[in-house]
């Protein structure tokens, strides 16, 4: 008997798996949680520290992957993403499924015997909280989604933290609240100057829903906590003068740029200038702020 | 033109180099990790 076409499906390329993870969100994620976990008191074994840090950037993956499984039909309908592996099919959806709940189970229990249960069950939460309580359930249903979005992404440093400490305080409380606050202005900013078609997916996304007006006030309202958030560990003796002049000096710069996006005056701005450089700002200002909380914790010590 | 078969074989074969990495490199990780928890206090 000759074989000239196999029966079976061609095999997705492993390239197409990793896709799967989303590696560029990954870079924030483990930036984040490697902050978290190098201002804990305490320290760790930096064997246990890089497996905690492999940990939460897998489970990340893990997160990514279940949030494409579910929305495939979702994703073909948008330019920006009809490419990923499973709109364009060079991936089943019951493997992407499978693969995600493999990398969710192998990150949460070498977590928890690498480090602690308390940051396993943190890290097994913030997988759930990501692919079900703001995939699943509140992304297709309020405008306010991105806000939810934000939270899962601000587990990551105090996962790190709890990997070192094994409980969570007042000090990664606060680093959740300033990711959680910062990525509504972040990702608004871009959604002004990208037109991205959430409307033909369904999505109700705040631009498209409320308009621009309402997205530019929300916008710098969301920036004037999370400035709040980002300055208080210095007056509360969480962190030091380093990190204190850091940071008031980066969130007045974020809170002058935000006012610029919020308020734009009766001219409208044409070119989205000002949107531009608030977007490409918050990401170097993210960096800074937590970057200088590591230094403060270092060199304070 | 390429064969199918060849294709098919090769997306296979580098799945199987991968999977065998990851759990080459997971074993080595639980290595130094059981090294790192009998090194610890109290443990």
């Amino acid at each position: 008997m000759t074989t000239t076409t196999f029966a079976a499906p061609m095999p997705a390329d492993w390239r197409d798996f990793l896709a799967l993870t989303k590696p560029r969100v990954m870079t924030l994620v483990v930036f984040t949680a490697l902050c978290g976990l190098l201002v804990a008191p305490g320290g760790i074994d930096p064997v246990l520290g890089f497996t905690a840090i492999l940990c939460i950037a897998v489970a990340a993956g893990a997160a990514g992957a279940l949030n494409q499984w579910y929305e495939a039909d979702l994703d073909a309908k948008m330019k920006r993403t009809a490419r990923r592996p499973l709109p364009a099919g060079r991936v089943d959806r019951q493997s992407a499924f499978h693969f995600g709940m493999a990398l969710a189970g192998f990150s949460v229990v070498t977590m928890g015997l690498a480090t602690n249960w308390f940051a396993a069950g943190l890290l097994a939460f913030s997988i759930f909280f990501y692919a079900v309580i703001y995939t699943i359930w509140l992304k297709p249903r309020t405008p306010q989604n991105i806000v939810i979005g934000g939270a899962a992404g601000a587990f990551p440093p105090l996962i790190g933290w709890a990997a070192v400490t094994g409980d969570v305080t007042l000090m990664p409380i606060l680093l959740f609240a300033i990711i959680f606050l910062w990525t509504p202005p972040h990702f608004w900013a871009l959604a002004l100057f990208v037109k991205m078609d959430y409307a033909a997916a369904g999505v109700p996304m705040l631009p498209v829903v409320a308009g621009e007006r309402t997205t530019r006030h929300q916008i710098f309202l969301y920036s004037l906590p999370m400035a709040a958030a980002a300055v208080a560990p210095w007056p509360l003796a969480l962190a030091g003068w380093i990190y204190g002049a850091v940071a008031l000096a980066t969130s007045l710069a974020f809170l002058i740029l935000a006012a610029r996006v919020g308020f734009p005056g009766a001219t409208p701005p044409a070119k989205m200038a000002d949107e531009k450089r608030l977007f490409a700002y918050s990401i170097l200002y993210l960096f800074i702020l937590f970057g200088a909380l590591v230094v403060d914790a270092l060199v304070l010590a | 033109m390429t064969d199918p078969d060849d294709e098919y074989r090769a997306r296979q074969r580098a799945r199987s180099v991968v999977m065998a990495l990851v759990l080459g490199g997971l074993a080595v990780l639980f290595f130094f990790i059981t090294l790192a928890k009998i090194g610890q206090p109290g443990v």
